[in-house]
């Protein structure tokens, strides 16, 4: 041995259980924070490809732009990335109402705009061609390769072999466009003496908060304002998204901290038990920092080792649960893991932060003993009180064992008490997820998304929608009761108290991410609303749900009346009778705002409305009926939309059933009236309550699973601390058993000291989860409107129940060999 | 020459009805080579004396210097660094670390200091102490007497100034305790070292060049070696 510290290593190597142990503690913890962070990360990545799937990966879109502008803007310092799709043609389809672009393959301006290779390759010779998915269907041509395709392309039929199929961007599919990607040689030559349409895709350098004016700044700079378009949808996701992903970091630093629990305990135990060499070592001339040095390198050794193995597992780990996640959740459907380094870095940082801090004691502890102390110790520190003796008449053996057992749990009180934390942790975990578990009611889960039997959402805004006509024909259907059916229109909701503002109101660009129009300051005054003009059916529906106010009122006043929410008439102070203002905006062909004020009446408050429908955090959503959507329309305007483009047709459509319907049939039925619309969403009642059941015993099973490493990262420290203080106890036991202690009062007195250990962690345990999950029920319960509170006595019965079993199994396996060592041999031993 | 001063010292166990006064106004001197027996019944507080005079533990009061160095006014590092150069200690039992071979518990001490072993003067040691074959083996595997002797060793690796051992015979037979005192006495001559050791034993006592009897933490008597023989009988109880 050169150096003192490579005692480190042979005492790694003498006890190579307690050394495993340790190192399973660090790698679980390790391999646990990777994987929470790593899947984190997943289903943020996951809901990013799925925005970019809808509105494209780009920052800003400049359209119709020359080779100059192409220039200046990639010479721009603040544009990181810029593609440019040149169009050479616009193929009718449809009436009119869609169009295939004509294009130059371009893989970059793809990407840019969100769009994959779904199957083959992009064109690369002469009468080659991709088709995006939405070009199949217009064509109506099968979604395979290898095929030939006619299309007519500047007024001439050309043939082409279909050689790649691309997927579809969602919000191209809104606008009736579709792409068709030609080779670059071929385009040049189709191309000849006509000019092609070039559209600039660019993304910008700047941190996420500051995205929309940087991207406003280039296009500022570059004098391009007028023919830009922000994509509003990916901006407004990526500035909103939360630089720390503070529940991966809260679940990790739980784990640390269990993890950290764990390894002070051995770490504390291993030091006591050889506080005496520790004290020899101090006697030949160690420094006190050297003797610590001894014990950090140690828990570094084991680290070196442990770290990297538990990220490797962390890695396994996470494409496992994303996998089984992205199958079995709703909402996380195609979710692909993904391998970070910043959450390795955080993960392994995590992982040696826990072992430092609870290496820090135990080698204090070592340092600071003096070489007289230290060799007088027998391993386990020894309080100061005096202890009442035991009498004669106790002495007679009965209570002997649990008297023994009390003094030893008090003498022991600090190794007992780092042992309890780590038992304590996760069940206070596991009783906090019971609660909550009994709290997830899938029927009100699943009619937080949909209250009818089947619930139809249309977005189509440049098309004709789901109309009068569509609903007849959905009544007529055998077995539909009824049809409520919403057009809706978004604006701004002006309460008595926003009409006495001051005058002056501050303007702001629209934050709206749906957006179509040009970038123009929006007034910010009221509320964000979203307002659902019903048809008769949906008026009725909410006839029974009255809490004040009168439907009648809603339907016959002449002044236009709305209907609000109860919810929203609590959180905004609005009630029947209040007189509120809407201003919402048209847009002229030339995409110029036309803004329309109207006074209207809260004629009602209702439980809730038929549809579900979502608005901003600070938002309203009101209902009225469709026959005041008149009164909102400008005259003598050159009108093209209203704002959001959705008043023309019904965009809510909720279908309800008779009781003895076949669901199956009218399911296949309105199916086939939603595929004429563009981009329906169909959601079923059972089905989803059926996605809602799976989602949760798939979450279900994640927690426990989270409960059960947490609880097995304790068990292992658990299991070492108990292991190792029976064995520095080997001689105090020969001690007893010649008194004359029997085997079995002996082996009675470890089951009432692990007894007294599960029964005390136990008793915390409860404590804390109750405390903790009234805690989290109050922070949540103006979130989740359904949550009530309650004691959660089953996982309560559960944890004690496991508690009590693990101290008692815990201590009994661990003393096995002890127990049965000769008298001679125990009272021999002296490590 | 004066190598090791006592003055005053003092040492307090606990405190209130658990106060036990170990050892109380204890002063002597100690000149350069001698050997010298601290002697006393059970609980006179021999140990303790050791333990303060080699800096292992702080008194209560009064101070111990060694070739002129207050220990007690050294922070707890330098009394460290003091001890691995200047003292060697060899305890009654549990002398070696379990986890280094014979020849890693003789070397600790340069270990520690970050010094080479003068490899002649480590062999003369293995020499003298005859563990020549054993240098290798873990102390599992030595008998008593031969961990005795690693311990001696080690205690004389760093040619110290002081050897102090307590009770190192405590644990020996009769032969093996000779040949232990035999050996320290050998190297503090052959090195020019004091050696200073508590025992019980008469027979170790009695080949001391002075003997200082301690009872209930005082001295009692402090004896060159010709009037030995009259004190050891009364120290220790021998008729």
């Amino acid at each position: 041995m050169r150096r003192y510290t490579g005692l480190s290593l042979k005492y790694l190597r003498r006890r190579p259980r307690r050394t495993l142990y340790t190192f399973l503690g660090i790698a679980l913890s390790v391999a646990f924070i990777a994987a929470i962070m790593l899947v984190f990360e997943s289903i943020e990545l996951s809901q990013l490809r799925s925005i970019q799937a809808t509105a494209g990966a780009f920052h800003v879109r400049v359209e119709s732009v020359d080779n100059t502008e192409v220039l200046s803007l990639q010479s721009h310092l603040l544009v990181d990335k810029i593609a440019v799709q040149s169009i050479l043609d616009s193929v009718a389809f449809d009436q009119g109402k869609s169009s295939i672009l004509v294009e130059e393959a371009d893989q970059s301006s793809l990407l840019m705009r969100g769009k994959r290779i779904l199957e083959g390759r992009l064109p690369s010779e002469p009468g080659e061609i991709a088709l995006d998915l939405f070009a199949l269907h217009l064509m109506k041509v099968e979604q395979e390769t290898g095929q030939i395709v006619t299309l007519r392309i500047l007024g001439v039929e050309r043939s082409f072999s279909v050689v790649g199929i691309i997927s579809s961007v969602i919000q191209e599919k809104s606008m009736g466009k579709a792409s068709a990607l030609i080779s670059t040689e071929e385009a040049s030559i189709i191309a000849k003496g006509s000019q092609s349409t070039t559209n600039a895709y660019l993304t910008v350098k700047a941190a996420t908060t500051g995205l929309r004016y940087t991207a406003q700044k280039v296009i500022t700079d570059l004098d391009l304002s007028k023919k830009t378009h922000y994509n509003g949808s990916l901006i407004y996701h990526l500035e909103n998204q939360s630089p720390l992903n503070l529940p991966a970091i809260i679940l990790g630093l739980l784990v640390a901290v269990a993890s950290a629990v764990s390894i002070y305990n051995t770490t504390n135990i291993s030091v006591l038990e050889r506080i005496r060499e520790f004290g020899l070592i101090s006697a030949a001339g160690a420094t006190p920092s050297q003797i610590r040095n001894v014990v950090f390198r140690e828990s570094l050794i084991v680290s070196l080792f442990s770290i990297p193995a538990g990220l490797f597992i962390g890695i396994l780990l996470s494409f496992g649960i994303s996998i089984y996640a992205g199958a079995e959740i709703s909402g996380l459907r195609g979710m692909t893991s993904t391998i970070s380094p910043l959450s390795m870095i955080i993960a392994s940082l995590m992982g040696f932060l826990s072992v430092v801090v609870s290496s820090l004691i135990p080698a204090f502890k070592a340092s600071r003993v003096t070489p007289v102390e230290a060799m007088r110790q027998y391993g386990l520190e020894f309080s100061d009180r005096r202890f009442k003796g035991i009498s004669a008449r106790q002495s007679s053996g009965q209570g002997i064992p649990l008297k023994l057992a009390k003094r030893n749990m008090r003498r022991n009180m600090k190794s007992t008490a780092i042992s309890i934390i780590s038992m304590t942790i996760a069940a206070t975990l596991f009783i906090v997820f019971s609660y909550f578990a009994g709290n997830f009611d899938v029927e009100i889960l699943t009619r937080g998304i949909v209250k009818s039997d089947i619930s139809l959402r249309i977005t189509s805004i440049y098309d004709d929608g789901p109309d009068e006509t569509t609903i007849d024909e959905m009544l007529s259907l055998e077995g539909v009761r009824t049809v409520a059916a919403a057009k809706m229109i978004t604006g701004r909701l002006l309460t008595e108290e926003d009409f006495d503002a001051p005058a002056s109101k501050s303007f702001v660009v629209s934050p709206s991410p749906q957006s179509l129009a040009r970038n123009m300051p929006v007034d910010q005054t009221g509320h964000y609303l979203t307002l659902l003009a019903y048809n008769d059916y949906g008026i009725e529906l909410m006839r029974s749900r009255v809490l004040s106010g009168s439907i009648d009122t809603a339907l016959s006043s002449s002044t236009p009346s709305i209907i609000l929410d109860v919810e929203y008439s609590r959180k905004h102070s609005i009630e029947a009778g209040d007189r509120v203002q809407i201003l919402t905006y048209f847009l002229t062909n030339e995409m110029i705002r036309v803004p329309v004020s109207v006074d209207f009446v809260v004629a009602a408050v209702v439980e809730e409305l038929p549809t579900v429908a979502y608005t901003v955090s600070d938002g309203l959503i009101a209902a009225c009926s469709e026959s005041f959507l008149e009164t909102f329309k400008p005259e003598g305007k050159d009108i093209r939309f209203t704002f959001m483009d959705h008043a023309d047709h019904y965009s809510y459509i909720d279908i309800y059933f008779e009781r003895e319907s076949d669901p199956d049939f009218l399911t296949a039925a309105i199916e086939v009236i939603a595929s004429r619309y563009r981009n329906p969403t169909m959601i079923s009642y059972l089905e989803y309550k059926e996605e809602i059941q799976s989602s949760i015993k798939t979450l279900s099973s994640l927690v426990y699973g989270l409960i059960a490493i947490v609880g097995f990262i304790g068990l292992c420290g658990i299991t070492n601390t108990v292991n190792t203080s029976l064995i520095l106890r080997q001689r105090e036991f020969g001690v007893l058993r010649a008194i004359g202690l029997s085997t079995g009062q002996l082996k009675l007195m470890l089951v009432y000291e692990g007894l007294l250990f599960g029964l005390i962690s136990a008793i915390f345990s409860t404590l804390l989860g109750l405390l903790l999950s009234f805690a989290l029920y109050s922070l949540v319960k103006d979130q989740i409107a359904h949550l009530t509170w309650s004691i959660p006595f089953i996982g309560i019965a559960i944890t004690v129940f496991g508690l009590i079993v693990t101290g008692i199994l815990t201590t009994l396996l661990s003393s096995g060999r002890i127990v049965r060592l000769r008298i001679t041999e125990a009272l021999r031993s002296s490590e | 020459m004066e190598v090791l001063r006592a003055t005053g010292l003092k040492k307090v166990y606990g405190s209130g009805d658990n106060r036990v006064i170990a050892l109380q106004n204890v002063e002597f001197s100690i000149a350069e080579g001698e050997f010298v027996a601290i002697v006393g019944p059970s609980g006179s507080g021999k140990s303790t004396l050791l333990h303060l005079l080699a800096g292992l533990d702080r008194p209560t009061a009064g101070s111990v210097k060694i070739d002129g160095k207050d220990l007690y006014s050294m922070t707890d590092t330098q009394l460290s660094i003091f001890r691995r150069r200047r003292i060697g200690f060899v305890f009654q039992f549990f002398n070696l670390i379990p986890v280094l071979t014979a020849r890693e518990n003789i070397e600790l001490p340069l270990i520690l200091d970050e010094r080479r072993m003068d490899e002649s003067f480590y062999r003369e040691l293995l020499s003298i102490m005859r563990l020549d074959n054993r240098e290798t083996h873990l102390p599992s595997s030595l008998s008593g007497g031969q961990q005795q002797r690693v311990a001696i060793a080690r205690a004389l690796v760093t040619k110290p100034a002081i050897v102090f051992a307590d009770e190192p015979t405590g644990n020996l037979d009769s032969s093996a305790s000779e040949e232990v005192i035999d050996l320290l006495k050998l190297s503090a001559r052959k090195f020019h070292q004091t050696l200073i050791v508590v025992t019980h034993e008469e027979s170790v006592a009695r080949r001391a060049d002075r003997v200082i009897t301690l009872e209930d933490g005082r001295i009692v008597s402090d004896i060159a070696n010709t009037d030995v023989g009259s004190v050891l009988s009364g120290a220790l109880g021998v008729k």
